[in-house]
């Protein structure tokens, strides 16, 4: 395991260029209304200006003439308008972990570098078919905000964004989350990466406030091998990464099927939560591949129907 | 509960490692940097308690099988005292019987054997480590082993293999409170190896009786079917120097120990090992005969006479033995009064002429058994005396004081034999003054009777009383009074001093022969001249035998005992050229020890002071640079160990059931007893099991994290 000060990253190593290579055949559609300002290829929860009908509507003072069909009010009564859905662009919102926690690392690569990949993977997917994407990566008295832009230079501040940024403090998520509640209004994708490693409750909350409010949540999770497996079989000193001074003096052997069983009742609790809330779980290994990930979850999600 | 190697029990600090290891491993724990804090905190927190309680199980089921396998190494077994269990360590206390009543046995196996072979199955049974003790009760009791530790069974075999029985009593009394007394307090298993015998166990109950309840008592005693017994408790040669082919007797004595009565024992007298006589003997309980055997030596030099009786329980008492030295010739200097002149007045004369009859005729007296001469000097020095073996002074009435002195000096202080024929011309008031201060007269003479020859007024000799040989073939009349023989001359005696033997009398009971035996040397006083002046000792030929063997009798006083008691010094004097170079005291079955060797006027002392141990023919070995000779010694032991008798019935019951004294008999039953009472039972498989348990606890508590 490395230790915490190497997790410095690259650019090149948050998004090499075979990644991006093997992200460009994917795109990702909104499973939910999209509201947009831009036209795009996600449909938008506004009626407006498009090729295809939704519904007649009673017309009313104010609306515009141009749309009133003709022959439906001549076979009736009343003045009826036509309206169509409009098509606009997908408003990502990638709410980014940076607490302490992620600075575990297996093998070389930490769960922040995967974390980071993933950020990075995403931003350059919904970039790349133009649709907008954000960032959020919050902690206490830091808070990295990116408005969600659809211009090419947007990856530029992303990246730099994921690779300047320090692992730190214990509950980044919550603050990230608060953040974007308190900012962001206009319905969209919010995707978080995190190695869920905290409690539970109150992200949850945050994470039913934005599905309140319209946005499509994804929750993806990095898992590091070590903490999956828990591989020692003898005394161990495990030093918090999250709270300095914190350490646990254990005997793995009698603890090992203990934590198993914890970590299996966590890790089946968000799986649970996220199938009644309808939110989207993906887990990944720090190990494993990014873009196989990607690919196998969009697939997925493409064959669910996209927008449903 | 003891233990067969209590110093491994400090292993038990083994038991310690675990938890060392257990806080080693807990201070050498890896550091590793950990996100997971939350997953970790509530494992840890809502197992914490069990987390700890296993653990606190784990370290204390390693912490037993070390233990336990350390107690299964140190071997435990389970002792009893009294059927209590004491704890502790048991201090076994071997009391052995060390007397010759052990030896006795049925066919080829001894009380000792069974003993042995018990003992050894009792030390076999003990490990490394054990305390024990060995106290042997023999002549000189004392402890052979004094709370050792047991190295291993074979060096204790070993000492057990060494012991040797001794010819004497022993007090299981003694023993015991020697025994008691040592270590007292402490657990002791007292193991007493003897028989039955009721000389041996006299007392022994009082002293059992205050045994406390800390010591066990066990007593091996290996039965007998058959205590018939028989010992030769004397054995007495007529005279330790014989002359080659003349008759002398030999009487040995033999004991009834058992409570039955023997009939037809054979009795048997050998001669250097070879037979030459046997009798039979019967005998009721308890009772003794004298047996006398009337014997003759044809071969020449030292040798060794043992009378044997058949084969019963307890052989080591069935043969006495004494030394004899066989001799051709006894050599007499008769020392004649100046003032008698004729031939015959002295009895040199006549013994001249008995001895010519002797040897067979004129000119032959060198070859005969009797070798006379005669010294008419006024006076002689001590060194003519010491050339013969005896020296006869007769009567006369001129005897100085000077040669009175000399003739003490003869005997008393040089062993010679000195022979004083009374006849009618003794001057009994000189002889009373000179000789009486020296003590050469055992009895004092009174008066001298003279009869007239070939009148009525004679004295006879009596056979009653006194079968020497000689006298056996002579006729007697109705009174056992020897016809053949008339005495016109006499003396009368007072009462002889205590000590003196009479070897014959007249028909009224006065003596005739009376010997008087210094330490070394002897005086023969006869009553009467040896001149037949005044007798008809040589006119009867059948006499000769009988005047020889007085000869004989005054001659051998002259050599140093060949019949010893067990530890009495053994004396000899070696004569001849060249003197020795060594004499080496040999016993059967012992390896020879060197003699002290002194040098003395006549030859050469030679001395063994501790003397033997145990009855049986002992030899002295004499080493001269050119040859060797060996003379034989008899050792006679008092018989103290060979009455078998058993104690009565009520006394055993009283020491087995009252004072619950463990008889068995054999190393089988002593081992079954043992076993019975839990002894000696190991318990290390039970340890065992427990480490095998404490293992699968340890393993299966070990499962349950996997």
């Amino acid at each position: 395991m490395a230790k915490p000060e190497e997790c410095k990253l690259t650019l090149e190593s948050v998004l090499p260029a075979d990644t991006r290579d093997a992200l460009r055949h994917l795109d990702l559609y909104a499973r939910k209304k999209a509201e947009g300002l831009l036209h795009g290829a996600h449909k938008s929860r506004r009626k407006g200006v498009s090729t295809e009908f939704d519904h007649h509507k009673q017309y009313m003072p104010g609306d515009p003439i141009k749309h009133m069909d003709w022959k439906v009010s001549a076979r009736h009564e009343h003045y009826f308008i036509k309206r169509y859905i409009e098509d606009t662009s997908l408003s990502v919102r990638l709410v980014v972990d940076s607490s302490a926690s992620q600075k575990q690392t297996t093998g070389g690569v930490s769960t922040w570098l995967q974390t980071a990949r993933l950020a990075a993977s995403l931003a350059y997917l919904v970039l790349r078919q133009r649709d907008a994407v954000g960032m959020i990566m919050a902690s206490t008295g830091q808070t990295v905000w990116l408005p969600t832009s659809s211009t090419q230079t947007q990856l530029v501040r992303i990246l730099q964004a994921l690779v300047n940024a320090t692992p730190r403090d214990a509950d980044a998520l919550q603050v990230s989350l608060r953040a974007l509640l308190e900012r962001e209004s206009r319905r969209g994708l919010v995707v978080i990466i995190s190695d869920l490693m905290f409690d539970p409750d109150t992200v949850r909350l945050d994470m039913r406030k934005l599905q309140a409010r319209g946005h499509e949540v994804i929750l993806i999770q990095v898992r590091d091998p070590v903490v999956e497996t828990f591989p020692f079989n003898r005394w161990m000193r495990f030093e918090s990464l999250e709270r300095a001074g914190v350490r646990y003096r254990v005997d793995t052997v009698p603890l090992k099927r203990f934590y198993l069983e914890e970590y299996r009742e966590f890790m089946d609790g968000w799986k649970t939560w996220a199938r009644k809330h309808d939110v989207h779980f993906i887990t990944l290994r720090s190990d494993e591949s990014v873009e196989t990930a990607l690919s196998e979850y969009l697939m997925l999600r493409a064959g669910r129907g996209g927008g449903s | 509960m003891n233990f067969a190697y209590p110093g491994l029990l400090y292993g038990l600090l083994l038991g310690l490692i675990p938890i060392i290891v257990y806080y080693l491993m807990r201070f050498r724990a890896l550091r590793v940097p950990w996100g997971a804090d939350y997953i970790l905190e509530r494992a840890l927190a809502r197992r914490r308690r069990k987390l700890y309680l296993d653990q606190i199980i784990l370290l204390a089921l390693r912490a037993l099988v070390v233990m336990a396998l350390v107690t299964a190494f140190a071997r435990p077994q389970s002792r009893t005292a009294h059927g209590t269990e004491t704890g502790g360590e048991v201090l076994r206390i071997l009391l052995v019987d060390g007397s010759y009543s052990m030896l006795a046995g049925e066919g080829s196996q001894s009380r000792r054997d069974t003993a042995v072979e018990a003992m050894r199955g009792l030390v076999s049974s003990w490990t490394r480590g054990e305390q024990w003790s060995l106290y042997m009760l023999d002549s000189h009791p004392r402890w052979i082993v004094d709370r050792a530790s047991v190295v291993n069974a074979s060096q204790s075999l070993a000492i057990l293999n060494a012991l040797e029985y001794e010819e004497c009593a022993v007090s299981i009394a003694s023993g015991l409170e020697a025994v008691l007394a040592h270590e007292a307090g402490q657990s002791r298993e007292i193991y007493i190896f003897t028989d039955d015998q009721a000389t041996n166990w006299k007392g022994a109950d009082s002293v059992i009786a205050e045994i406390d309840d800390n010591t066990r008592l066990f007593w091996i005693n290996p039965t007998l079917e058959d205590h018939r017994n028989l010992a030769v408790t004397d054995l007495q040669l007529g005279h330790e120097r014989v002359l080659r082919g003349y008759p002398f007797s030999v009487y040995a004595q033999v004991q009834n120990f058992s409570v039955e009565s023997v009939r037809d024992a054979d009795l048997t007298f050998l001669a250097n090992g070879a037979m030459i006589g046997s009798e039979r003997v019967s005998l009721p309980p308890g009772q003794n005969a004298r047996v006398r055997m009337e014997l003759r030596l044809d071969e020449l030099g030292p040798q060794v006479i043992t009378a044997r009786l058949s084969r019963d329980a307890l052989t080591v008492d069935n043969a006495m033995s004494a030394g004899v030295e066989v001799v051709d010739s006894v050599s007499l200097l008769v020392l004649r009064d100046a003032e008698r002149t004729d031939k015959f007045e002295t009895s040199a004369g006549f013994l001249g002429l008995i001895a010519r009859v002797l040897a067979g005729g004129a000119g032959k007296e060198a070859q005969g058994p009797l070798r006379v001469t005669e010294h008419a000097e006024p006076g002689c020095d001590l060194s003519l005396l010491m050339a013969y073996d005896a020296v006869v002074l007769d009567g006369g009435r001129t005897l100085t004081p000077a040669l009175a002195e000399t003739l003490r000096q003869y005997v008393v202080e040089n062993g010679g034999g000195l022979i004083l024929a009374m006849d009618d011309t003794v001057d009994l008031p000189v002889w009373c003054q000179q000789l009486g201060p020296a003590q050469l007269l055992p009895a004092l003479p009174v008066r001298v009777h003279n009869e007239p020859i070939a009148g009525d007024a004679f004295r006879r000799l009596s056979r009653s009383g006194f079968d020497l040989p000689g006298l056996r073939d002579l006729e007697t009349d109705a009174d056992g009074d020897i016809t053949q023989l008339q005495f016109f001359t006499w003396v009368e005696f007072e009462s002889p001093i205590p000590g003196t033997g009479v070897l014959a009398r007249f028909s009224d009971g006065s003596p005739y022969a009376m010997q008087y035996r210094f330490d070394r040397g002897s005086v023969l006083v006869l009553a009467a001249g040896l001149s037949s002046r005044n007798n008809n000792l040589l006119v009867r030929e059948t006499v000769y035998p009988f005047l020889v063997h007085l000869f004989v009798e005054a001659a051998s006083s002259g050599q140093y005992t060949r019949r010893v008691g067990l530890h009495e010094p053994v004396r000899l004097l070696v004569k001849g050229d060249p003197p020795p170079i060594a004499v080496q005291f040999g016993l059967e079955g012992q390896e020879p020890v060197l003699a002290t060797l002194t040098p003395h006027a006549q030859g050469t002392y030679v001395e063994y002071t501790a003397g033997a141990d145990r009855s049986g023919p002992a030899s002295l070995l004499v080493l001269r640079e050119t040859s060797r000779e060996r003379v034989w010694i008899g050792v006679q032991g008092e018989r103290s160990d060979s009455d078998l008798t058993s104690i009565p019935a009520d006394y055993r019951t009283r020491l087995t059931e009252r004072f619950h004294l463990t008889e068995v008999a054999s190393a089988k039953e002593l081992s079954e007893a043992l076993a019975s009472s839990g002894q000696g039972v190991e318990r290390y498989a039970w340890v065992l099991m427990a480490v095998l348990l404490f293992g699968m606890g340890e393993m299966l508590m070990g499962l349950r994290f996997v």
